[in-house]
């Protein structure tokens, strides 16, 4: 009788969750420091200041002050975002050792449905209160806050109501390969 | 368990060890001697073939029947 056919091969999902594993991880310790870097150093042009800011600030040199409050404002949705990626990254390393549902997977979802939606509360709640850090800086009368909603942030909705529909489906599974690891 | 497992006493007749059949047949000592203790919660249908190829059994040589009232008159 033929040996039955291994459910995961070397040659398949191993080597590129490793790969993932490994970009995510890299990708969720450069995240913060760029960020950082971006805020302090380069053309503000690119800053994700409220809509009605953006003349007020047109041609104005940022002082230092103004960065670093900015820099402060803008690390906090890379550091949930930096927490994701590393909840991705457990998840590939649990993959390529072939553990698809063990406990660690199930945690680690569960992990980044939680970054997921924090990063998703602090990307639509950057532009405020980045106008508000902006605005303690600016004179009397030329201060408001705004609040809107964007289509990035319907889709960042939109994939953290996904990781919690598959972290559902994962917990079902783990229950489904423990009921088959009884039948031999 | 209302289902016997008599893989034991088949064995046992053929003269085989249970490391051999398990080799033979492609699943692990370890649920092998599961199997036999009645401790698992199904038999593949493969895995019953195989069995059955290798001892020159037939099915109802390895499993039984007992419903519950039997089962522990038959235990005493």
């Amino acid at each position: 009788m033929n040996s039955p056919t291994p459910l995961l091969s070397e040659s398949t999902l191993p080597r590129s969750a490793r790969r993932l594993s490994r970009y995510a991880t890299t990708l969720a310790w450069l995240i913060a420091p760029l960020v950082v870097a971006q805020y302090l150093f380069f053309n503000t042009d690119s800053f994700p200041v409220p809509y009605g800011m953006t003349s007020l600030l047109a041609g104005l040199e940022w002082t230092l002050n103004q960065r670093l409050l900015a820099a402060a404002v803008g690390v906090l949705p890379a550091l949930a975002m930096m927490l994701a990626l590393l909840a991705v990254g457990r998840i590939c390393r649990e993959y390529a050792a072939a553990r698809l549902f063990s406990d660690a997977v199930l945690g680690a979802y569960r992990r980044l449905a939680m970054t997921l939606v924090a990063t998703t509360a602090l990307h639509w709640l950057q532009p405020t209160l980045l106008g508000l850090a902006l605005a303690l800086t600016l004179p009397p009368g030329k201060r408001f806050v705004t609040l809107g909603v964007g289509s990035d942030d319907l889709l960042l909705i939109l994939v953290t109501a996904l990781v919690f529909l598959l972290g559902s489906v994962m917990r079902v599974a783990q229950r489904v390969q423990s009921e088959n690891a009884e039948i031999v | 368990m209302p289902i016997t497992v008599n893989l034991d006493v088949m064995l046992a007749r053929r003269k085989m060890r249970s490391r051999d059949l398990a080799e033979k047949i492609g699943i692990s000592e370890q649920n092998l001697s599961l199997l036999k203790s009645g401790k698992v919660k199904g038999v593949r249908f493969s895995t019953l073939e195989a069995i059955c190829q290798h001892l020159q059994c037939q099915p109802g040589d390895l499993l039984e029947y007992l419903p519950a009232g039997e089962e522990s008159a038959a235990s005493t």
